[in-house]
């Protein structure tokens, strides 16, 4: 669909006033305006929201997965196997995601794959986290306690008894985790150790517009909205599959 | 502190319900229940669960949960407490009425000592100075029984023992020294010894300061152990009452008998099922038409099924609703 | 209690010890030279083994890793390779400034959240407003945020000096950025915990007592439903540490965020992995320190130390 919206590296020049700013937002041909260089905006945060798409998409997946088998192999095998994974768990959740990022992005390097690699790294501890509180309720219903005295092997309970029951949980935690992730590439993005320019990417492009502030808001305001509305889209997604079913009952020893 | 003169319960004044009803929406809860408690007696409302016992002390103590209803009336001295209303009711809460729970655990603040959760009634509702309010609470505490109260007051309630506790509930109960007290099963939960401790302590307490007490129970032993009168609940309505000997010996209700007569079980084996010797189930949610236990009766007739018996005087203060009654002479 | 806190600060260093590890791991696996980096393309090799030794990088990664460890226990993290200072002094210049402002955002996200939350609580039906308030916040990354506040402000409204550094009222946007960021967490989890404490069997009690409304909500209610918000901010420092970065970049703010920026930047491995280790222990001590107030306010966690 992006290149409806034109070629996001074009430099037009008519992407440029006489005065040499950049074209406002509204301006006829390049309706969301141009950046400093005279690129059009639509197009960028056109392309931009492929980029985004594509490392939340594939680092949600990675992150998840990774964070699921962790959270689910500690709480049902519990012993040793729990005490290592969860210390490590422990370990990773302990580093500011940014500062590490930054860290593990000057080794990994920066695009979309170091985002994906960067993101994988640092967000499945918290999917693991919650996955193993629920894995430990889990393992103390009767269904899975009955397979267990059955001598039912391990694997097979895991994949048959407790990953079903978490699908729902799992849903929740993506689409949570894709609000997150689309924060955090964009944010890595802007600090220019994520998607790297050329490559149109939201993040990227707060970063090269935010010297434009003063006489060229548009540049960081749209891209900026885009984030916003993607992250809030993946919230009000996340939010609606939590409260599904769920009726709050409001009763206060207050009002008798 | 307090501004506002109530209608001052007099020091002996008893408490007296007439025509009671609750309803939590479209369940009507208790029926229509009458009784009266006089100063220093103490009546028992006997029922299984589901029968609108705890609805019953719950709605004189006005602590129903937000959405039920009462109707009726519930009078100590002038106050009626159904009646009441914003600071009236609140300032007949603690002084007028108080309430014992089952969970005392739950009924606790957690995060606050013993002794704090004790004196605020102090020096809320007496105008206590802080000190005051801290000595008045210790002082309660071995007022209720308690061997260390100085050091049981610095604790918090995970650290008492279930007893300790509802000790301490009894003390903030009695702390405003109210003129009637109702027990809602508060010793169900407790083994056997401890429980006979706390009846007896709460017994000589009432009687001593004149309060009217009404204790809610399922355990019929219990009723034998603290009651002067006795109210058998079933389906929402009182099905009998009468002074406790007379209940005993000669019980006049079918459901009343089968509850006297049936064996008495282990406690320690079947805590919570005394009833185990009447067949079927009380109702839960919508009650039968006509007489309620007539489903689980054994002598029904015809017209139970269809109307409601009326209570009929069978002695001094001994009443009981049953159709069989009114064939009988 | 002594043996609790012996059993978490164990916990503690072990958890700093496996970032050491593993950072250590990562930055050791990453390819280049970095004596090429700081003796420059022109060096001789002479001074290149020479920067090598110094560096210990001529000698087993277990020994460099054994180096590493030992210079930490000293308060040594090593030299910058592009400034010529130690990582340990580069990071003690810029802490204040970061202390400052993560515990302004942690003050503000409690005040916010727990204002909101209480409100929201207390009312007998949810409130529409922090709902959407709620939902669009979450949706607003904190260095989106930043720049929201930083338009609105800093340059529509001038209110607040825009031109980076510390001091004055400098403080005030970025902390607000943190504060907003932080809400509507706080603000959901008080909510819960208010309705459960108002619902909950003590609060009746309190009634029960005849206690006036004010005073039931604020012996009983309040303090109880707070307990909920302090675990959180236990468990979430690392997010706000997160944030701070964020904001620190955006706003000027000189603060680690900055520091670990330019290091990224500047492909300085010491600083990079100095203020890793820094920031896994500033996590593990603000948890330590949090878990110790929520203890002294909330018996009931008491027990868990038996």
């Amino acid at each position: 669909m992006a290149p409806v919206f034109g070629a996001p590296d074009k430099i037009y020049a008519d992407g440029i006033s006489p005065h040499g700013l950049p074209l406002p937002f509204g301006s006829a041909g390049h309706l969301f305006g141009t950046d400093s260089i005279g690129r059009d905006m639509l197009a960028r945060l056109a392309y931009g929201g492929r980029t985004t798409l594509e490392f939340t998409f594939i680092s949600n997946v990675t992150s998840i997965g990774l964070g699921a088998v962790v959270g689910v192999t500690a709480g049902f095998l519990r012993g040793w196997t729990e005490m290592v994974l969860m210390r490590i768990t422990e370990i990773f959740l302990s580093v500011p995601t940014v500062i590490s990022g930054l860290a593990l992005a000057s080794v990994v390097g920066e695009g979309v794959f170091g985002v994906i690699v960067v993101v994988t790294a640092l967000y499945w501890a918290w999917t693991a986290r919650v996955v193993f509180g629920e894995t430990l309720a889990l393992r103390r219903r009767t269904f899975v306690e009955a397979a267990v005295a059955q001598g039912v092997p391990s694997t097979t309970i895991m994949r048959r008894h407790i990953v079903p029951h978490l699908s729902s949980l799992l849903l929740v935690i993506a689409a949570l985790n894709g609000a997150a992730v689309v924060a955090i590439g964009a944010g890595l993005s802007y600090l220019g150790a994520g998607v790297q320019p050329p490559t149109p990417e939201w993040g990227a492009m707060i970063n090269d517009g935010q010297n434009a502030l003063q006489y060229a808001p548009h540049e960081v305001v749209e891209p900026l909205i885009c984030i916003v509305l993607t992250v809030l889209a993946f919230v009000l997604i996340g939010d609606g599959i939590a409260r599904r079913g769920s009726v709050s009952l409001r009763r206060s020893w207050l009002d008798i | 502190m307090s501004t506002v003169s109530l209608p001052e319960a007099p020091t002996a004044s008893g408490l007296r319900v007439q025509d009671l009803h609750v309803r939590y929406g479209e369940r009507h809860a208790v029926q229509g229940v009458s009784f009266s408690v006089a100063p220093g007696q103490t009546l028992a409302i006997v029922g299984e669960s589901g029968c609108g016992k705890s609805s019953t002390a719950l709605a004189v103590a006005r602590l129903l949960p937000p959405g039920a209803s009462i109707e009726g009336r519930a009078l100590v001295g002038d106050l009626d407490l159904v009646d009441a209303r914003g600071r009236t009711l609140r300032e007949a809460r603690g002084r007028v009425v108080a309430y014992m729970p089952q969970d005392a655990m739950a009924a606790l603040n957690p995060v606050q000592s013993a002794r704090r959760q004790i004196a605020e009634v102090l020096s809320f509702r007496q105008g206590a100075s802080r000190s005051e309010a801290a000595a008045g609470a210790v002082a309660l505490l071995a007022e209720v029984g308690i061997n260390e109260p100085e050091s049981v007051a610095r604790r918090y309630p995970h650290e008492l023992s279930g007893g300790m506790r509802q000790r301490v509930m009894l003390a903030i109960a009695l702390a405003a020294r109210p003129r009637v007290l109702i027990a809602d099963e508060p010793t169900t939960a407790l083994d056997v010894t401890v429980q006979a401790g706390i009846l007896s302590l709460v017994r000589r307490l009432t009687r001593a300061d004149a309060m009217a007490l009404v204790w809610i129970t399922h355990d019929i032993g219990v009723v034998a152990e603290i009651a002067d009168a006795v109210a058998v609940m079933y389906g929402g309505r009182i099905v009998e009452q009468g002074p406790v000997e007379t209940i005993f010996e000669h019980p006049e209700h079918p459901y009343t008998r089968a509850l006297v007569h049936a064996p008495r079980q282990s406690r320690d084996a079947l805590p919570k099922a005394p009833f185990q010797a009447i067949p079927g189930s009380p109702p839960l949610g919508e009650f039968p038409v006509g007489c309620p236990f007539h489903p689980r009766c054994e002598h029904a007739l015809g017209p139970c099924a269809q109307t409601m018996p009326p209570m009929l005087e069978r002695g001094p203060e001994h009443s009981a609703a049953c159709h069989l009654l009114s064939a009988r002479p | 209690m002594a043996r609790y806190l012996a059993t978490r600060i164990g916990l503690g260093v072990l958890t700093v010890f496996g970032v050491v590890l593993l950072t250590f791991v990562l930055m050791f696996v990453v390819p280049g030279d970095p004596a090429r980096t700081i003796a420059g393309p022109r060096a001789t090799p002479q001074i290149l083994a020479l920067v090598r030794a110094n560096l210990h990088l001529n000698q087993s990664v277990l020994a460099q890793l054994g180096h590493y460890l030992a210079g930490i226990v000293h308060g040594d993290l090593g030299v910058s390779y592009v400034q010529d200072q130690p990582v340990a002094q580069l990071i003690i210049d810029r802490l204040p400034a970061t202390i400052e402002l993560g515990l302004a955002g942690l003050a503000l996200e409690l005040i916010l959240g727990g204002a909101f939350g209480v409100w929201d609580g207390i009312r007998p039906r949810r409130s529409r407003i922090l709902a959407v308030v709620n939902v669009g916040l979450l949706s607003v990354p904190a260095f989106s945020l930043a720049f929201v506040l930083l338009l609105l402000f800093g340059y529509k409204l001038s209110l607040f000096p825009i031109d980076g550094g510390t001091g004055g009222t400098r403080i005030v946007l970025p902390a607000l950025t943190l504060g907003l960021f932080g809400m509507p967490y706080y603000a959901n989890v008080v909510r819960d915990a208010m309705q459960e404490t108002l619902a909950a069997p003590y609060t009746r009690t309190a009634v029960a007592k005849g206690l006036p409304r004010r005073a039931v909500l604020r012996r009983h209610v309040l303090r109880n439903a707070f307990s909920p918000a302090l675990t959180m901010a236990g468990l979430d420092f690392a997010i706000l540490l997160s944030g701070v970065v964020f904001v620190e970049t955006v706003f000027g703010w000189p603060g680690i965020g900055q520091l670990q920026t330019q290091a990224f930047y500047n492909v300085d491995r010491p600083v990079l992995m100095g203020t890793v280790v820094v920031a896994a222990v500033l996590v593990v001590v603000a948890t330590l320190a949090i878990d110790l107030i929520r203890m002294a306010i909330d018996p009931r966690t008491r027990l868990e130390t038996q």
